[in-house]
């Protein structure tokens, strides 16, 4: 079962904060959740045939490569430098 | 052909708050649509619901989209959603929450709440959405409209930004079931016939737990559906009670890596500090931009698929998932479709949505969650209304690829139900 420590560190990993506060009303909120999907706990173990349980081949196109956008018009609402993506230090 | 003026459509948008923004080049067309606000467009913004798209103008449009517009069709404007579609009701939203055209003081859902309203408010539109856990059809429910799911892939999402991709699909919503049909086939691809239908399925014990308005309502759908020539019998689905768990649980699991993106780089709204390190110039911009319910969620599916809850939850729903395909494969058998209620209330009011835990919050989707976990095509119609005048919705449930048996008693029974609109005033 998640604990308080648990929530923050899972929060950290989503990059997300909180006050203590919000954190203690989400902590409550989702123990209830986690309780009532815990009712999966009844159903049986089996194989998990694939990805792709559906079967929807015949229904999706062909995953051919390829490119209908242009780069330009990608980038010009982006914040760039030198044509690279700006973004924060590492 | 449906026409109505752009100060007609500003007018009631003003009243019902269907649409977060209207088209600006909107004139004359064959046929008239909505498209909700996850469906990537070109001369409007497309921002989900969320502040962390705000101001984002793609550069391509939806397949779908495109595909209306080059048979004809001239979209109205954006439709509010949920903000990325994770809750079940819209509660709190920047860009304004859709009221129910029956009594605007009751939802008209979460992810589909605005497509449902203008399909409601606007008599004869299509509205596009995507239906997450179900929410085309609990939406279409809520506001007396018809709403249709084709099989999983069948109508691409290219170009429709989801949150669960494995459950999420394309929808289509109006209050005329032929134009629905229509449109259906339009996005499919697809010229499939009418298919015959004898046999309904009803899964046994389905109207426990189900508000007695509802219950009574399906009751008598049930003896007319009998009375009209089809053949009603019991079946089981054991897996069903699970199933809207399943379903929650990989949608939210999704979502979680799917939001990931949207961190303020290449994603998400850029106005982060770059004298920040990186992890704090991504916590930043995420925090501030990104609205409570969906951090909540994003935090949900986060633990579910951490090393040690992975196997519990996130495994868990994809074993569901592959025995209730089993169930209902097995079920088909033995009949054409399955029925039940689309909904276990009418459209609740904004009161008692106010005081509803996330649980409770859940039983919106219960019978239209687990045809979404599926990927089985549905169709929920209008099919009564209560001493309030509140609508109800019935969900009808065939098997992939079988959309034919839906459109043909989708004519059937708008052939036998007299369909009130609601009241709307200019």
């Amino acid at each position: 079962m998640m604990d308080k420590d648990t929530l923050e560190k899972v929060a950290q990993n989503a990059h997300l904060e909180f006050t203590e506060e919000i954190l203690d009303k989400i902590y409550t909120e989702l123990s209830e959740v986690l309780d009532y999907f815990n009712a999966l706990d009844e159903t049986p173990v089996r194989e998990i045939a694939g990805l792709d349980p559906m079967n929807t081949i015949g229904n999706i196109r062909e995953d051919v490569p390829g490119s209908e956008i242009d780069s330009e018009d990608l980038l010009k609402d982006v914040d760039t430098y030198d044509g690279y993506v700006r973004g924060p230090r590492l | 052909m449906t026409s109505f003026k752009i100060s007609e459509i500003e007018t009631l948008n003003g009243k019902y708050g269907m649409f977060r923004t209207l088209n600006p080049n909107y004139g004359k067309g064959e046929f008239l649509f909505s498209i909700e606000d996850s469906f990537v467009t070109r001369d409007m913004d497309t921002l989900c619901g969320s502040g962390i798209l705000e101001g984002y103008r793609p550069p391509f449009e939806a397949e779908s989209v495109i595909k209306m517009k080059e048979a004809g069709g001239t979209p109205i404007g954006k439709t509010n959603m949920e903000e990325f579609g994770t809750s079940p009701f819209i509660i709190n939203s920047r860009y304004g929450i859709p009221k129910n055209p029956y009594d605007t003081n009751r939802t008209c859902g979460g992810p589909s709440a605005g497509a449902a309203c203008a399909a409601s408010v606007l008599d004869g539109i299509i509205s596009l959405s995507l239906s997450i856990c179900g929410s085309v059809s609990n939406s279409a429910a809520y506001c007396g409209v018809y709403g249709m799911v084709p099989t999983y892939g069948k109508i691409s999402k290219n170009g429709v930004i989801d949150s669960g991709s494995s459950v999420d699909r394309v929808g289509i919503l109006s209050s005329d079931s032929n134009d629905m049909e229509r449109c259906a086939k339009l996005l499919m691809n697809s010229e499939d016939k009418d298919s015959e239908v004898i046999t309904i399925g009803v899964p046994e014990n389905i109207t426990e737990n189900v508000s007695e308005n509802v219950k009574n309502n399906f009751k008598e759908n049930c003896e007319i559906l009998k009375s009209i020539g089809f053949e009603m019998k019991t079946i089981r689905l054991p897996s069903l009670k699970h199933a809207e768990i399943a379903c929650r649980v990989l949608m939210t699991v999704e979502a979680s890596t799917s939001l990931a993106r949207y961190c303020g780089m290449r994603y998400g709204k850029q106005d982060g500090d770059y004298t920040l390190e990186s992890d704090e110039f991504f916590t930043s911009v995420r925090t501030e931009h990104f609205g409570t319910g969906v951090k909540r969620n994003i935090l949900l599916g986060t633990y579910m698929r951490m090393e040690n809850s992975r196997e519990r939850y996130y495994n868990k729903a994809r074993m569901v998932r592959e025995s209730i395909i089993e169930e209902y494969r097995s079920a088909f058998e033995g009949c054409d479709v399955i029925l039940t209620p689309s909904t276990e209330s009418v459209a609740p009011t904004d009161s008692e949505i106010s005081k509803m835990s996330m649980v409770e919050s859940f039983s919106a989707d219960r019978f239209t969650a687990p045809p979404d976990l599926a990927g089985m095509p549905v169709l929920s119609v209008p099919c009564g209304y209560d001493d309030n005048g509140m609508p109800m919705g019935m969900l009808f449930t065939a098997n992939h690829n079988e959309e034919g048996k839906l459109f043909t008693l989708c004519k059937t029974w708008s052939e036998n139900f007299d369909m009130i609109g609601a009241e709307v005033i200019l």
